[in-house]
């Protein structure tokens, strides 16, 4: 491979990234073993017994939604690697939860958008039209139909940056990459590190 | 008796079988027997086949020569008169002009050869076969399979004539003539596997004189050595359909041997071989390498005495100018162990090839006149490498030195002396170097960190050396100097600089466990350097919340310390440790991680001992806080487990002394902390049960007397009234769980405890109390009213609800029974029967939700009936378990198929949803193995309840299907299609009944899981096709309500995306 364009970047810890996955903090020692012995109990734990009620609610069912956010995008793109370090876009500050805006339409069927603004480690990058494809072919996979995402270098951080973000956020320029095997392969590659 | 069989017949018999391609060797065989037996003359045998010997026609002649072949190669050589084997020689040499014959020739005269009869002087024979071979045979033309023939020739003659061609030289050098003649120009592999073999034979048998005092065998020599090293380096691929599977490393291991079997190929030998190692090519040096050390191996010292300089010159450079990462300054070895297994093409081989070859080179030459002055061209020549620090071979050189000192006391001596000396290391290394004149001044005596790390390393490599050699050197002289140079640099370098010191703590280490090297007051000096070390990384570990490399790596190197090595100085050092490493680390124990480093360090008996005393000190004061105070526990736990792993020490006397003294201590200073009391327990526990199995009928009868009699007992400060609800009892059922189950009390006892036990329990209310009663009750029931079934039955049917139901009387007997059924007592397995029975016709849904969630007290995992650990033998001979191992699946056996059938015929559906989930629970607790079988008859019900709309079934139905999944994927994969269609709905749209969702979220993750499982655990080969339109499939699942279930949607589905790669 031909020399990185950016051979020493900064890195974030990945500890130091906001995320909501794995917070389920693991329980404690005591508390595993203070359940062990509960389950044996024949108290029921379950209060949701009986079953099959002829209650009714309003609602067309009876969950909570959780509404897609900011933080959830960023859970999505930021474990994505990045094309020539061993490292991923979030460590490398390329993707910042702050730089990531979600416009809910008005229902479900409405459509809704995401704005995401990425930072390249450095102003001549060459490589950020390749990680925009991946973001984009990431978020594509992985969200509900009714998203449009725009996809925008921040401001002032790249030399032809109205350049990149026209291509970006061309549909026919995008739909050519993804018929493009080999570009293809090597956004695979970015996402095969995706949690 | 049979007329013996006419030869001529058999002749015609043999060559008609010939033709038709037909088996030929009975005939022959037969002929070989008349022969022997002296029915057949040869004189008879040749008129026989004397017309097709002679015959115009090619093929009768090669067939009828064969035919004499292969008899002559069955007839026992007696009857073969010295007259005859004349008669034969010349009968056969003269055949091999007939170029056709020559393969049946070949092998005829190889046969003759070994006759007893074949004496290599009489009427000349051994010449004569020889001249006709060089005359009349020509390898060029014939086939490969021919040439063979001639090869083995040979090969009967040197077998079977060594002693003529070793004495005779004539012979000899008309034989080395005719292989020379036959080995030329040879290319198939199993005919140049034969060839070197015989070349290696020849010069290890035939004596040659110098080759510059005879031309003859100089010229022979050459030929020789041609003959053989034309092929090297030998590049080969077995061809696919080669029937003899020869590779290329059978035919390079035997050339290797060859060229190393004839010193006097060493004039031509070294430098040939130096002119390959030029190659790029990484197996070709390999094997260079190789043949090099098996020369090196072979050849005399005086030889090598000639050619050590070029081989010095030619191989210092591999190491001198290549990266030597691959030699570790902190290993315990210079040349890894089985470095043999690496592959031919590995360039680290070559280095480590290398070494060895120089290795071997100086231990063949310590002993020669020459040695001085060889070590004064080795040192001489790395001169400059070696005194700067700077240069990049600093360490090349100093690694190469210590690999050849490995293995010569008196070169390593020269080397130690060389490199410690003031105008070398010593100037930095040594404390008694006193810079007084100018010049000196002038010279850089400053070391930067960089070069600091570069000379431990270096240090490294010498002292690896002196490992190896293991006596002593002139490396003694200089040990003070080293010790005081690293532990200053250990003192005194920045905590920065954490691969320095990580570095010198690595070559400390080394120091200490080098056998007798250190003495006693200097292996306390290294610890307390250690000591100090820790105290510091502690305090700025603990700021960071997580351990330091520096401070793992001493850690690690304790454990080094105290567990390699003699017993004698692994005493001392544990000793050592005990007093040095210990005391400051007990008084920062609220410190984090201070105990992850007892815990690492606390290897043996000995340390243990000590800590348990330290910490029961620490545990009777007041400001010893709740957390501290669990924290001590869990540690004193793990290290008593791996000190009994390390090696098994018997607790018996700790009964005495510090069980008690914790015992009281625990429950006095944590009356009411349940968790507390628990490890407490475990703790206690675990001394009962590496108490001596003699020792065990006591506690028990104390425990007895503490807990029910009221009684006091010397040591034990405990007040407990078995009337009164307390946490304290789970220091009891820890106590009893690991009794041995041999002991027993009167069946008085037994019944008054059980009955006061029974009295107590419905009237606790707090749950996790009445749970550690409840497994009290079923250990006594288990272990010690083992004599006491029939009572037990009756205390069983008094608890059984009467008319109204009573929950904690149903609990009570869930308990009983368990302890019944884990020693598969025939009273338990009625209560089981009868729990099934009430299961399925009891018409209380609610009393039956009661007995589906006994059933994970029943086949669930309790405490109190397994170990953890590893099962076996003990060293107390304790057996604390009154648990037969297949009593898990006695349950299931009795229980799937009852369930199974009560769900098939259910009519209701909240029935329906019991069986499956009393089930569910079976199979989640029991193992794979006993599943297994059933698994047929249970899928079709879970795969029905998949189609459920009742919450609990599909949770039931999808938990067994995972487990299925997991372990009969053959039997979940016969309706996979339809399984999967099933799972993806389930996963990604919602039943909604009565405006409530039956598919929750949990349900929904599930059915994700299993999807997950299936299409990770299945080969590829099973599942592919599967996925197609997936992804769409899952889409809605991506819109999900609840993030848990788009994020388990995406996961699959980037499974899914990778699968279609």
């Amino acid at each position: 491979m031909s020399d990185p364009i950016n051979a020493n970047p900064t890195i974030i810890d990945v500890s130091a990234l906001p995320t909501r996955l794995s917070n389920t903090e693991e329980k404690s020692s005591r508390q595993q073993l203070l359940d062990r012995i509960l389950a044996l109990s024949l108290s029921s734990s379950d209060p949701e017994l009986p079953l099959l009620t002829d209650e009714s609610s309003e609602d067309e069912d009876d969950e909570l939604e959780d509404t897609i956010d900011a933080q959830e995008v960023f859970d999505l793109i930021s474990s994505i690697s990045d094309p020539e370090h061993p490292l991923t876009l979030a460590q490398l500050a390329v993707v910042n939860l702050p730089d990531i805006t979600v416009t809910h339409g008005n229902n479900k069927n409405e459509l809704s958008e995401i704005l995401i603004k990425i930072t390249p480690t450095i102003t001549h990058c060459s490589l950020a039209t390749l990680i925009g494809l991946g973001i984009r072919v990431r978020l594509e996979r992985s969200l509900p139909p009714r998203f449009r995402f725009r996809i925008l270098i921040k401001e002032g951080t790249h030399q032809s940056e109205n350049q990149v973000n026209k291509q970006l956020n061309d549909k026919e320029r995008v739909a050519a990459a993804c018929e493009n095997d080999q570009l293809l392969s090597v956004v695979l590659q970015m996402l095969s590190t995706c949690k | 008796m049979d007329t013996a069989p006419d030869p001529a017949v058999l002749v015609y018999q043999y060559i008609a079988a010939s033709t038709s391609g037909d088996s030929t060797s009975d005939y022959s065989s037969q002929l070989a027997q008349l022969w022997s037996g002296k029915t057949l003359s040869l004189l008879q045998f040749i008129q026989t086949l004397g017309p097709t010997l002679t015959s115009e026609d090619v093929s009768t002649r090669v067939i009828s020569l064969q035919c004499f072949a292969n008899t002559l190669a069955e007839v026992d050589s007696a009857v073969i008169s010295k007259q005859d084997v004349g008669v034969l020689l010349q009968f056969l040499t003269s055949k091999l002009e007939d170029e056709k014959l020559s393969s049946s020739t070949l092998n005829a005269l190889a046969s003759l050869v070994k006759a007893k009869n074949f004496i290599p002087h009489v009427n000349n024979n051994l010449k004569d076969l020889i001249s006709a071979v060089i005359k009349d045979y020509d390898p060029r033309k014939h086939l490969a399979k021919v040439r063979y023939e001639a090869f083995l020739l040979l090969e009967a003659i040197v077998e079977k004539h060594q002693d003529t061609l070793a004495t005779n030289e004539e012979f000899a050098e008309c034989f080395v003539n005719a292989f020379i003649h036959v080995a030329s120009g040879e290319k198939d592999p199993r005919n140049l596997l034969l060839s070197f073999k015989l070349n290696a034979e020849i010069n290890t048998k035939i004596p040659f004189q110098e080759r510059s005092s005879n031309k003859t065998h100089d010229e022979l020599l050459s030929d020789l050595f041609d003959v053989c090293f034309c092929y090297f380096p030998i590049s080969f691929t077995t061809p696919e359909n080669d029937p003899y599977k020869i590779t290329a490393l059978d035919l390079k291991k035997q050339l290797r041997i060859t060229i190393a079997s004839q010193p006097q190929f060493s004039r031509d030998a070294f430098p040939s071989l130096f002119e390959k190692l030029t190659s790029t090519n990484p197996a070709v040096r390999n094997d260079v390498l190789q043949c090099l050390l098996l020369c090196v191996n072979n050849y005399p010292a005086e030889v090598l005495e000639q050619y050590w300089l070029s081989i010095w010159d030619a191989l210092k450079f591999e190491i001198l100018h290549n990266d030597i990462l691959t030699f570790q300054p902190e290993a315990d070895f210079i040349i890894p162990p089985n470095y043999e297994s690496l592959e031919e093409t590995d360039d680290n081989k070559t280095l480590i090839l290398t070494l060895v070859v120089l290795n071997s080179l100086i231990q063949k030459l310590t002993d020669s006149e020459m040695f001085p002055s060889i070590m004064d061209t080795v040192l001489q020549g790395l001169e400059a490498n070696y005194k700067s620090l700077v240069g990049k071979t600093l360490k090349p050189a100093v690694l190469l030195l210590s690999a050849m000192g490995s293995s010569s006391v008196t070169f390593f001596n020269r080397v130690v002396d060389t490199l410690f000396s003031f105008e070398v290391w010593g100037h930095y290394i040594r404390s008694d170097y006193q810079e007084d004149t100018e010049e000196d001044k002038e010279i850089d005596i400053v070391l930067t960190t960089a070069k600091q790390r570069d000379l431990i390393d270096n240090l490294g490599y010498v002292l690896t050396a002196q490992k190896l050699l293991g006596v002593p050197t002139n490396l003694e002289i200089y040990k003070d100097h080293i010790l005081i140079f690293m532990g200053q640099l250990l003192q005194t370098s920045s905590n920065i600089e954490k691969s320095l010191k990580c570095k010198i703590v690595l070559q400390l280490t080394k120091l200490v466990v080098l056998d007798t090297f250190l003495s006693a007051d200097e292996v306390s000096l290294v610890l307390t350097w250690f000591s100090e070390n820790i105290k510091a990384l502690i305090e700025d570990s603990s700021a960071k919340g997580e351990p330091d490399v520096l401070l793992l790596r001493i850690t690690k190197s304790l454990t080094q310390i105290t567990s390699e090595g003699p017993e004698e100085s692994i005493q001392y050092y544990i000793n050592s440790v005990i007093t040095i490493i210990l005391p400051p680390l007990l008084e920062r124990v609220s410190q984090p991680l201070v105990l992850s480093v007892i815990n690492q360090i606390c290897l043996n008996y000995q340390f243990l001992e000590v800590l348990s005393i330290r910490y029961l000190n620490k545990l009777s004061y007041e400001d010893c806080d709740e957390d501290l105070s669990i924290n001590l526990i869990e540690s004193l736990i793990f290290s008593f487990k791996q000190a009994q792993s390390v090696r098994p020490f018997l607790a018996t006397s700790w009964y005495s002394k510090f069980f008690p003294r914790f015992f009281t201590i625990s429950q006095k200073r944590f009356a009411d902390n349940v968790y507390l009391l628990e490890i407490s327990g475990s703790l206690l526990g675990l001394i009962v049960r590496f108490c001596d199995k003699t020792k065990h009928e006591q506690i028990l009868h104390d425990m007895i007397d503490l807990f029910f009699e009221g009684k006091t007992l010397d040591g034990f400060n405990f007040e407990f009234e078995i009337s009164k609800p307390s946490a304290k009892i789970s220091l009891l059922k820890h106590i009893l769980a690991n009794i041995d189950r041999n002991c027993s009390i009167s069946d008085e006892s037994v019944d008054s405890i059980t009955k006061q036990l029974i009295n107590l329990i419905p009237n606790i209310e707090d749950q996790i109390i009445r749970l550690e009663y409840l497994q009290v009750l079923a250990v006594v029931i288990n272990k010690l009213a083992v004599n006491r079934e029939e009572q037990v039955e009756q205390i069983l049917s008094d608890l059984s609800p009467k008319s109204q139901f009573d929950q904690s009387s149903f609990e009570l007997s869930i308990w009983i029974a368990k302890g019944l059924l884990v020693r598969v007592s025939p009273r338990g397995v009625a209560f089981l029967n009868k729990l099934l029975l009430d299961l399925s016709n009891n018409p209380d849904l609610d009393y039956c939700r009661l007995i589906l969630r006994s059933f994970n007290v029943l086949a669930g995992d309790v405490d109190v009936f397994s170990n953890d650990g590893k099962a076996g033998k003990i060293i107390s001979g304790v057996t604390n378990l009154n648990v037969k191992i297949l009593y898990k699946q006695q349950i299931f056996e009795i229980c799937s198929p009852k369930l199974i059938s009560d769900y098939s015929s259910s009519e209701k559906e909240e029935k329906s949803e019991i069986f499956l989930s009393t089930l569910s629970i079976l199979i989640q607790n029991v193992s794979a193995k006993v599943i297994n079988p059933h698994l047929e008859a249970i899928l079709p019900l879970v795969l029905n309840g998949l189609y459920s709309h009742n919450s609990c079934i599909l949770e039931a139905s999808l938990q067994t299907l995972d487990t299925a999944i997991t372990q009969s994927p053959e039997l979940v994969k016969r309706d996979m299609e339809s399984l999967v269609k099933k799972l993806v709905s389930l996963g990604t749209t919602k039943i909604v009944i009565n405006k409530k969702v039956v598919n929750k979220e949990n349900i929904r993750l599930l059915s994700l899981d299993c999807l997950i499982k299936i299409f990770t655990e299945f080969e590829e080969a099973k599942v592919r096709g599967l996925q197609v339109g997936l992804t769409q499939a899952l889409a809605p699942g991506l819109d999900d309500k609840k993030r848990s279930v788009r994020k388990k949607t995406t996961d699959l589905c980037q499974l899914l995306h990778e699968m279609d790669r």
